[in-house]
């Protein structure tokens, strides 16, 4: 019985985390386009509906905004600024982290950001 | 071994599983080298690259048919939507398991718009812009 309680239990949270909402504060860590650098940041991500906005903040600046929706357990988001524009898509973890990938314009080759929530 | 003793052993062997696991994660930082970066390729052999025929319909309501071209550039895929002939978005994408993923950019704005990977080669997509708070559609067919 307790057995049956507990896989009860572990598939309850493991299909919890597959349809977590991902609305939260994040700070995350990313390295650029062909492992050019690294950078960190904080992330904040609302809720709306079936779709999300994303704000990038650097050293508590503001320097992107997204926008974003659920796709088989994929977060796909397309940001922009006045410095261009791009599209990260991350995979929600069991853990409630963000483990993405990321392209823009001008760039052959894909940069990496993980977020986790604060 | 006795019933007590086992369980004791496993929890045991399992709080030291997560007490390395934990151990891992503090250890990690920026002064760790760079994960590679994971590509991934179009499932069942599928072409991304070439010209489509689109129909979509705005979140807001309303439809609309565009043209659309996707360009692979090592890595990275780069899409353009033609309204009418005229080029109104720019966008770059990635695969990701069974999805095309692309962020687009043009003078009425930006978004995202995410597409499940047919066997044929169709793209069956769901798109969002800023301000809007439902999703559109976008089907994709080969040209």
């Amino acid at each position: 019985m307790r057995k049956v309680l507990l896989v009860t239990l572990l598939a309850c949270a493991a299909a919890g985390a597959a349809f977590a909402d991902v609305a939260g504060e994040y700070s995350g860590s990313g390295s650029n386009p062909g492992g050019e650098g690294s950078y960190t940041c904080d992330v904040t991500i609302t809720k709306s509906g079936p779709t999300y906005g994303v704000v990038w903040f650097f050293d508590g600046q503001p320097g992107y905004e997204g926008v974003g929706l659920m796709k088989d357990g994929l977060f796909c988001v397309g940001y922009a600024s006045s410095g261009g524009y791009g599209v990260v898509v991350y995979e929600v973890m069991t853990d409630g982290s963000l483990k993405g990938v990321w392209a823009t314009p001008g760039f052959d080759d894909l940069g990496s950001e993980t977020l986790k929530k604060k | 071994m006795k019933k007590g003793l086992r369980i004791a052993a496993a929890a045991a062997i399992g709080v030291t599983l997560i007490a390395c696991k934990k151990l891992e994660q503090l250890r990690g930082g920026p002064e760790e080298p760079l994960p590679a970066v994971e590509v991934e390729e179009p499932p069942g052999g599928v072409v991304l690259e070439g010209k489509y025929a689109g129909s979509g319909t705005n979140p807001e309501g309303g439809s609309y048919a565009c043209e659309v071209n996707v360009r692979r550039d090592n890595r990275v895929y780069l899409v353009e939507w033609y309204f009418d002939g005229q080029l109104g978005y720019e966008g770059v994408g990635v695969v990701k398991k069974n999805n095309f993923v692309v962020g687009f950019a043009g003078p009425q704005g930006y978004g995202v718009v995410a597409y499940t990977i047919g066997g044929d080669g169709s793209l069956d997509g769901t798109w969002t812009a800023p301000g809007s708070t439902k999703l559109g559609t976008e089907k994709l067919t080969r040209k």
